[in-house]
C-alpha cells in the first residue's frame, strides 16, 4: 500500500480526502462571495471611493 | 493583513501536521492505520466545541449589547462550526466501518454529536430566514441553549456505555503514548489556526453584506 499502510488504508485516505475537499471548497465559496460583494460595493461608490449616503440639506 | 497571515499560517501547520499524521505516526497495535483517523477527526470535533463556545459568548454579547459586530462574530462561528461538526460525523462514519463494521450507530457520542449538528443547522436558518431584529435576537437564543449540548458531548463516553473511543486527551483520558500526543496536539494547533482564519474570512462576508445593504438602500 501507498506509505507503507495496512488495509484500512483507504477508509483514512477517503477521510482525509473528503475533509481536505470539503474545507477547500468552504475556503474558495466564501472567498468568492467576499469578492463578488467587494466588487458589488465597488459598483456602488460614487468616484472617489466611499458608498453613497442620503444628504440632507438645511431649510428643506 | 491579519486574515492572509492565518490563512499562510494555516496552511502550513495543516502541511506538518499531514506529515505527523501519516509519516511521524506509528499504526495503533488493534486498529492499524484506521486509528490515524483521530488525527484530524479529534482535533476537528475540538475546534467544533471552540466554535460553538464562541458562539455562546458571543450570543450573550449580542443579546446584552445589541451589537451586530457580536451578531456577525456568531453566525460565522456557528456556520464553520457546522462544516467542522459535519466532517467529524462524516470522518467518525469513514473510522467506524473497518472498526465497528458500520457506518452508524445510536451510540450517545454520535447521537448527542448529531444533535449538536442539528440544533447549530437550527441556528442558521432563524438567522437566515426570521425577518428583522427577531433573527439576531432568536438566533442567540438558540446558541446559548445549544451550547449546552457541548459538554453532553463530550462526557458522553464517560457518562455512559458507549463504543466510542474514551477520550484522548483531558480530566477522563486514558494514558497515551506521547507519540500520539504530540501528533494530536500539533493537529489541534494547525485545525484551530484554521478555525480563526475561516471565522474572519465569513465575518468579512457579513460585514460586505451589511455595507452593501446600506449602499442599496433607497437615499
Amino acid at each position: 500500500m501507498a506509505l507503507g499502510l495496512d488495509h484500512n488504508a483507504a477508509f483514512v485516505l477517503w477521510a482525509f480526502g473528503i475533509t481536505w475537499l470539503v474545507l477547500t471548497a468552504y475556503v474558495l465559496y466564501v472567498r468568492s462571495r467576499i469578492g463578488g460583494l467587494r466588487r458589488r460595493l465597488a459598483a456602488t461608490a460614487p468616484a472617489g471611493g466611499a458608498p453613497a449616503r442620503p444628504v440632507t440639506q438645511p431649510g428643506r | 493583513m491579519t486574515t492572509r497571515v492565518l490563512g499562510w499560517a494555516s496552511l502550513i501547520l495543516m502541511a506538518i501536521a499531514v506529515y505527523g499524521t501519516f509519516v511521524l505516526a506509528r499504526p495503533d497495535r488493534v486498529q492499524g492505520d484506521a486509528a490515524r483517523i483521530v488525527y484530524f477527526h479529534v482535533p476537528m470535533a475540538w475546534v467544533a466545541f471552540l466554535a460553538f463556545f464562541v458562539v455562546f459568548v458571543a450570543s450573550i454579547a449580542y443579546l446584552r449589547t445589541r451589537s451586530s459586530r457580536w451578531d456577525r462574530l456568531g453566525r460565522a462561528s456557528a456556520e464553520v462550526g457546522v462544516v467542522f461538526t459535519t466532517l467529524v460525523l462524516i470522518t467518525g462514519a469513514i473510522w467506524g466501518y473497518p472498526i465497528w463494521g458500520t457506518w452508524w450507530s445510536w451510540d450517545p457520542k454520535l447521537t448527542t454529536t448529531s444533535i449538536l449538528w442539528f440544533m447549530y443547522l437550527a441556528y442558521l436558518m432563524i438567522r437566515s430566514y426570521a425577518e428583522g431584529d427577531r433573527g439576531p435576537t432568536f438566533a442567540a437564543i438558540v446558541g446559548i441553549v445549544g451550547f449546552v449540548d457541548v459538554p453532553i458531548v463530550y462526557q458522553s463516553s464517560v457518562w455512559w456505555r458507549t463504543l466510542h473511543p474514551a477520550q484522548v486527551l483531558g480530566p477522563e483520558a486514558q494514558t497515551q503514548s506521547t507519540d500520539i500526543v504530540w501528533v494530536l496536539l500539533l493537529s489541534l494547533v494547525a485545525f484551530t489556526t484554521l478555525y480563526a482564519y475561516l471565522v474572519r474570512l465569513r465575518s468579512e462576508v457579513e460585514m460586505l453584506s451589511e455595507r452593501a445593504a446600506v449602499a442599496a438602500a433607497p437615499a
